[in-house]
């Protein structure tokens, strides 16, 4: 009975020590930003390192901001990158931005609330599991958001007159460290 | 009563004051995007609504071209018999020459590169318009000599090759567009 209130006091620490609470200025390393265009017959995925971003944790949450032009996504083909310019109405919103509001408990699970501005058009995407290692000095996490097109009013492109799907899988994947003042 | 409303008045306040202190934090400004990097070239702007109303068509128009140029290739075995592969080469032709128009026109700006399906797709028609350049001409005069009761020789003979060969890349042309191979 000793050996099991041990393991279990043990197992307790360990799991108490993995999570991390997060404090201070946070700065993006280095992000990416991956997408997936799904067509009737086909799938097409684009990316962009050129992202910019920055945190702010607190004993209440962490607020994170994370950008990226939306001309810098690249896909394998120009053409499609020329549409997606037009569809997400690119010369009047620049910018996709992703702000993510979440707990100052780093876990390797870490749940989040993720506002979306594309096209100009914002949307709330709710728990949000980004997986995380690292600790409250260096983080990197790594998220799958299902993104609807229609909640951004998107006018989906076609193929041949078969419109694309409107989920639009998006992955972030970002590298914190913590600000040293 | 009164000092109780007031200390809740005050806290509102704060809370209200501290709330946008934090946000101000993350504000997109900060994030440090130049406004080249937003920016869409001017030339993408004044021309996207031109060149995808004319991609558009030349999708729409490249369609009916394969179904007519695989109709005109099923009845090439009775064209000794009958006209219909002629008119349907005819209408192959016009189809192919419109739809070729499209893309031609469409406006293309510099900064926009071939890449991935595109490119495919844009270097079999080093194969394929030339062939259907040289394919109606080749068909008529073959029409013409069986029609006397000449024998074809040369590579008027050669017709039902070449147009074979157009066919396929004119095919792999469309396909490549919504496979990936």
């Amino acid at each position: 009975m000793k050996n099991l209130v041990l393991v279990f006091c043990l197992f307790l620490s360990t799991s108490r020590l993995h999570a991390e609470t997060l404090k201070g200025a946070y700065e993006l390393k280095s992000s990416k930003v991956d997408y997936v265009v799904k067509y009737l017959i086909k799938k097409a995925d684009g990316a962009s390192t050129k992202t910019k971003g920055k945190g702010e944790c607190s004993d209440k949450g962490c607020d994170f901001l994370v950008a990226a032009p939306v001309k810098s996504f690249e896909s394998k083909d120009s053409n499609r990158d020329f549409n997606m310019l037009k569809a997400t109405k690119a010369e009047k919103n620049p910018m996709v931005i992703a702000r993510i509001k979440a707990s100052a408990e780093l876990g390797s699970e870490y749940k989040s609330d993720v506002e979306i501005e594309f096209a100009g058009v914002k949307h709330l995407y709710p728990g949000v599991v980004f997986k995380t290692t690292g600790n409250a000095a260096a983080f990197h996490a790594e998220g799958l958001i299902n993104v609807s097109l229609n909640n951004h009013k998107i006018e989906k492109p076609s193929l041949l007159g078969v419109e694309i799907e409107d989920q639009l899988p998006i992955t972030i994947t970002a590298d914190w460290i913590q600000r040293k003042n | 009563m009164k000092l109780q409303k007031t200390l809740a008045l005050m806290t509102l306040l704060f809370s209200l004051v501290f709330s946008q202190t934090a946000l101000a934090d993350l504000e997109l400004n900060d994030l440090g995007f130049k406004q080249e990097e937003l920016k869409l070239d001017p030339e993408i702007v004044k021309v996207q609504a031109e060149r995808e109303h004319k991609l558009k068509l030349h999708q729409g128009l490249g369609l009916a071209t394969m179904a007519a140029m695989t109709t005109t290739m099923l009845l090439g075995g009775s064209a000794k018999s009958n006209d219909l592969h002629k008119y349907a080469g005819i209408a192959t032709g016009l189809l192919y020459w419109t739809t070729a128009y499209f893309t031609w026109s469409a406006p293309r700006p510099d900064s926009i590169k071939d890449s991935g399906s595109t490119k495919i797709h844009r270097a079999l028609s080093f194969i394929h318009v030339p062939l259907m350049a040289v394919v109606p001409v080749l068909g008529l005069i073959h029409k013409n000599n069986d029609n006397k009761g000449r024998e074809s020789t040369g590579l008027v003979k050669q017709h039902a090759g070449l147009a074979g060969a157009a066919y396929a890349s004119f095919m792999a042309a469309g396909l490549v567009m919504y496979f990936d191979f």
